[in-house]
C-alpha cells in the first residue's frame, strides 16, 4: 500500500516535472524578439551578444523564475491552511492574507520616503506585517466562543475583509499620479511583469527554508488532518504546532505577494488538484503542490503574456479566468 | 382588538416619522451635494441657478451641467440599488442577497464591456440594453446554480457561490477590457461613480429608474406576501412563480440602469433593507418605498464624502460605500453565518 502510493507519486510527480520543463522551454523562446533554440541555448551557456543576454536573462528568465517561485509558495502556503483549518475553502487569497500583505507593502513603498527605503529585501518582511496583522483581525472576527470555526463563514469573512482593504486601498491609489497608478493597479491585479533578480533573492530564501522545512514535519501536519482528540492522544502538542504552522504559511503567502501582487486562487485550487492526484500525505501532497503551482502560474504567464503580443494581460486575470469556475466546482461539489 | 389597534397606531407612526425625517435629511443632503465641491456655491445661488438662468454666470453653468446631474443621479442610482436589494432579500429570504454579493453587477458590468467592444459609440439606451442582458445572465447563472445544488441551502453559501460568479465576470471584463484597450475606460467605470455625469446621461436614466420604481412598488403587497415563506404565500393564494419573475424584471431594470451609468456600487442593496427593516419592521409595503429613500441618502452622502477626502480630486463612491458596507457585512457574516 505504502510503496504502491510512493510509486504513484513518484510517477506524478515526473509528469508534472516534465510538464513544467516543456512550459518552461516555452516561455523562454516565446517573446517579442524571435530567437531560435540555438540562439537561447548559446546565450544560457553564455556566449551570446550582449542583447541576447538581456533579453534573455533580465527579462524572460527572471519572470519565468519568478512566476514558478510565486506559484510553489502560494500553492504550499494554501495546502497548510486548508489543512490547519480543515477547510477546502482556505486559502491566502480567499482568507484575506493576501490583501492584508498587499495593502501593507503599498503603504510602504508610496508613503515611505525614498531614502529611508531599505530595498526589496525589506519587502517580505513589510508585508509579513501586513498579513499577520489581517489574519489576526479575520480569526478574531470569525471566532466563536463555543464551538469550531465554520469553514464557509471564515472564508467569508475573509472576502469581505479583503473588499474592505481593496476599497480602502483605491482611496489611497486615487491620490497617485496616473504612472504611478498604473504600476500599482498592475500589482494589485498580480503580475510578475518588471521584477528585478533581486526580488528573486529576496523571495527565495523564504520558499528554500520553509517548504523543506514542512515536508520535513509532514508527519506532524497529517496528524492535523485527524480530530483534535486523536491528534492530541498520539502525542501531538497540537496548539503550539498549528501556531507554527500557521506563521509559516502566512510568512510564505506574504513573501509571495510582495513581489507577485496578490494573485488569487492558486494557493486555493493547487492544493486541491495536489490532493487528488497524491492523496493527503503532506510527504507527497506538498511537493505535489508546489510543483502544480509553479506549472500553473508559469503556463498562465505564459498566456498573459502571449496573446495579446505585444502587449500584456495581466497574469492575476488569467488566473481568476481558470480558478474562479474551479472555485465554484469546489464550492458547488464540497459537502459540509 | 384594541391593542392591536394601538399596536398598529404605533408602527404607523413610527413609518410616517421615518418618511418625514428621511424627507428633510434628502432635501438637506441634496443642498449639502449641489453645494459643495471643488467650487463651493450658496444655496441661493443653486435656487437662482434654477429659476432665473444665466448661461454666463459660471456658477450656474456648474450647477446646470455638473452638480445637478450628479445629485440627481446618485440618489436615483442608490434608490435603485436599496430597491433591487430589498427585492431580493425578500424573495430569496436571504439576508445577504443584493445585487453586487450575488454578482449582479459583476454581470451588469460584464454586458457592459462587450457594448463598449462591440458596438463602440452606442446610444446610452443601447448600453443599458448589453447592461440588461448583462444583469440577467448574471442573475440566471446564480439561481440556477443555486436551484441545481445546495448552494441555495444556506444564505452565507449562496454568497459564497455569488462571490465566485462575481470574480468569474469581472476577470471576463478585465480579460475583455485588456485584449480590445479599453482598460482605462473600463477601470474608471469600475471604481464606481457619478462623477463624470452628464445633464444627458441622467436625463436618459431617469425614465429607467422610475419606470423600475413604478414597478416595484406596484408589487409591494406580492412580494411581503414571498417574504412570509413560500408555502404561507401559496397558501394565501400567491403565485409564488409569477411574484418571483416580476420582482427580477423589477431588479433587472433597476441594477441594469444603474450599473450601466455609475458602476458597480457596492453594498448599498445590501446594507440599506437591513437598516430600513431594523427600524420600521418587516412588512415589505413599507420597507420598499422606505428603503428608496434611505437608499438614496445612503448614495447621496457617499458622493459629498467622496469630494472631501481629497479635494480637489474625486474618490470614487463605490469605495466609500464599501468602506460603510463592509463592517455591516461582516457583522452580518458573523452573524447569521454560525448555521453555516
Amino acid at each position: 500500500m505504502r510503496k504502491q502510493q510512493k510509486i504513484r507519486f513518484l510517477k506524478r510527480l515526473v509528469v508534472l516535472l516534465a510538464v513544467l520543463l516543456l512550459l518552461f522551454v516555452i516561455s523562454i523562446h516565446a517573446g517579442y524578439t524571435k530567437m531560435g533554440t540555438a540562439d537561447v541555448f548559446r546565450t544560457l551557456l553564455g556566449k551570446g551578444n550582449a542583447e541576447e543576454a538581456l533579453i534573455l536573462f533580465d527579462f524572460r528568465l527572471v519572470r519565468i523564475v519568478l512566476a514558478m517561485l510565486v506559484g510553489a509558495g502560494l500553492s504550499v502556503s494554501g495546502t497548510i491552511f486548508q489543512t490547519i483549518s480543515k477547510n477546502a475553502l482556505a486559502s491566502p487569497d480567499l482568507l484575506g492574507v493576501s490583501a492584508g500583505a498587499g495593502i501593507a507593502v503599498l503603504l510602504y513603498t508610496f508613503f515611505v520616503p525614498e531614502e529611508m527605503a531599505v530595498g526589496v529585501f525589506a519587502l517580505p518582511f513589510v508585508s509579513l506585517a501586513g498579513a499577520l496583522l489581517t489574519a489576526m483581525l479575520i480569526y478574531s472576527l470569525a471566532h466563536q466562543k463555543d464551538r469550531a470555526i465554520s469553514p464557509v463563514r471564515l472564508v467569508l469573512i475573509g472576502i469581505s475583509v479583503t473588499s474592505g482593504i481593496n476599497a480602502a486601498e483605491i482611496i489611497f491609489t486615487v491620490r497617485l499620479s496616473p504612472e504611478k497608478f498604473q504600476i500599482v493597479h498592475t500589482w494589485m491585479i498580480g503580475s510578475v511583469y518588471g521584477n528585478t533578480w533581486s526580488h528573486v533573492l529576496a523571495l527565495l530564501p523564504w520558499l528554500v527554508v520553509i517548504i523543506p522545512f514542512l515536508i520535513y514535519r509532514s508527519r506532524d501536519l497529517n496528524l492535523m488532518r485527524l480530530s483534535d482528540g486523536v491528534a492530541i492522544g498520539l502525542g501531538s502538542p497540537l496548539k503550539k504546532s498549528r501556531f507554527l504552522y500557521l506563521m509559516l504559511a502566512v510568512a510564505l503567502a506574504a513573501a509571495c505577494v510582495s513581489v507577485g501582487g496578490a494573485i488569487g486562487f492558486v494557493g486555493l485550487i493547487c492544493p486541491h488538484l495536489a490532493r487528488k492526484l497524491v492523496g493527503p500525505n503532506h510527504q507527497y501532497c506538498i511537493p505535489v503542490s508546489a510543483v502544480t503551482g509553479a506549472v500553473l502560474l508559469l503556463g498562465a504567464d505564459l498566456v498573459a503574456r502571449t496573446i495579446i503580443a505585444p502587449n500584456e494581460m495581466l497574469l492575476g486575470i488569467v488566473v481568476s479566468l481558470i480558478g474562479a469556475p474551479y472555485f465554484l466546482y469546489i464550492l458547488l461539489t464540497s459537502k459540509s | 382588538m384594541e391593542e392591536k389597534r394601538k399596536e398598529k397606531k404605533r408602527k404607523n407612526r413610527s413609518l410616517y416619522l421615518f418618511l418625514f425625517l428621511s424627507l428633510i435629511l434628502l432635501t438637506t443632503a441634496f443642498f449639502w451635494s449641489v453645494c459643495t465641491g471643488a467650487r463651493e456655491i450658496r444655496p441661493s445661488v443653486f435656487l437662482e441657478a434654477l429659476t432665473r438662468y444665466d448661461a454666463a454666470n459660471v456658477d450656474h453653468v456648474i450647477i446646470r451641467t455638473l452638480r445637478l446631474p450628479r445629485t440627481v443621479v446618485a440618489a436615483a442610482v442608490g434608490a435603485s440599488l436599496a430597491v433591487s436589494g430589498t427585492l431580493m432579500q425578500a424573495t430569496t429570504r436571504n439576508p445577504m442577497a443584493s445585487p453586487s454579493v450575488l454578482g449582479i453587477n459583476a454581470g451588469a458590468g460584464l454586458g457592459l464591456a462587450l457594448a463598449m467592444v462591440f458596438v463602440p459609440g452606442a446610444s446610452f439606451n443601447q448600453t443599458v440594453l448589453f447592461s440588461f442582458a448583462g444583469a440577467a445572465v448574471g442573475t440566471v447563472t446564480i439561481f440556477g446554480i443555486a436551484s441545481a445544488s445546495r448552494a441555495g441551502s444556506s444564505p452565507v453559501r449562496l454568497a459564497l457561490v455569488g462571490t465566485a460568479i462575481s470574480s468569474l465576470f469581472s476577470a471576463c471584463s478585465q480579460a475583455v477590457a485588456m485584449y480590445f484597450k479599453i482598460s482605462q475606460d473600463l477601470t474608471f467605470w469600475n471604481a464606481g461613480g457619478v462623477s463624470g455625469v452628464r445633464p444627458e446621461q441622467a436625463r436618459l436614466l431617469l425614465p429607467w429608474t422610475l419606470a423600475g420604481l413604478l414597478f416595484a412598488m406596484s408589487i409591494a403587497k406580492s412580494v411581503s406576501l414571498l417574504s412570509l415563506g413560500e408555502e404561507v404565500a401559496v397558501g394565501l393564494g400567491g403565485k409564488t412563480k409569477y411574484i418571483k419573475m416580476a420582482a427580477s424584471f423589477a431588479v433587472l431594470i433597476l441594477t441594469g440602469s444603474s450599473v450601466a451609468i455609475a458602476g458597480p456600487i457596492s453594498f448599498v442593496g445590501l446594507v440599506t433593507p437591513h437598516a430600513v427593516r431594523f427600524l420600521i419592521g418587516s412588512d415589505y409595503r413599507k420597507v420598499l418605498p422606505c428603503s428608496m429613500f434611505a437608499g438614496a441618502l445612503l448614495v447621496l452622502f457617499a458622493d459629498v464624502v467622496a469630494r472631501m477626502v481629497n479635494p480637489p480630486f474625486e474618490t470614487p463612491t463605490g469605495a466609500i460605500t464599501a468602506l460603510i458596507g463592509v463592517p455591516f457585512f461582516i457583522y452580518l457574516a458573523a452573524r447569521k453565518g454560525g448555521k453555516g
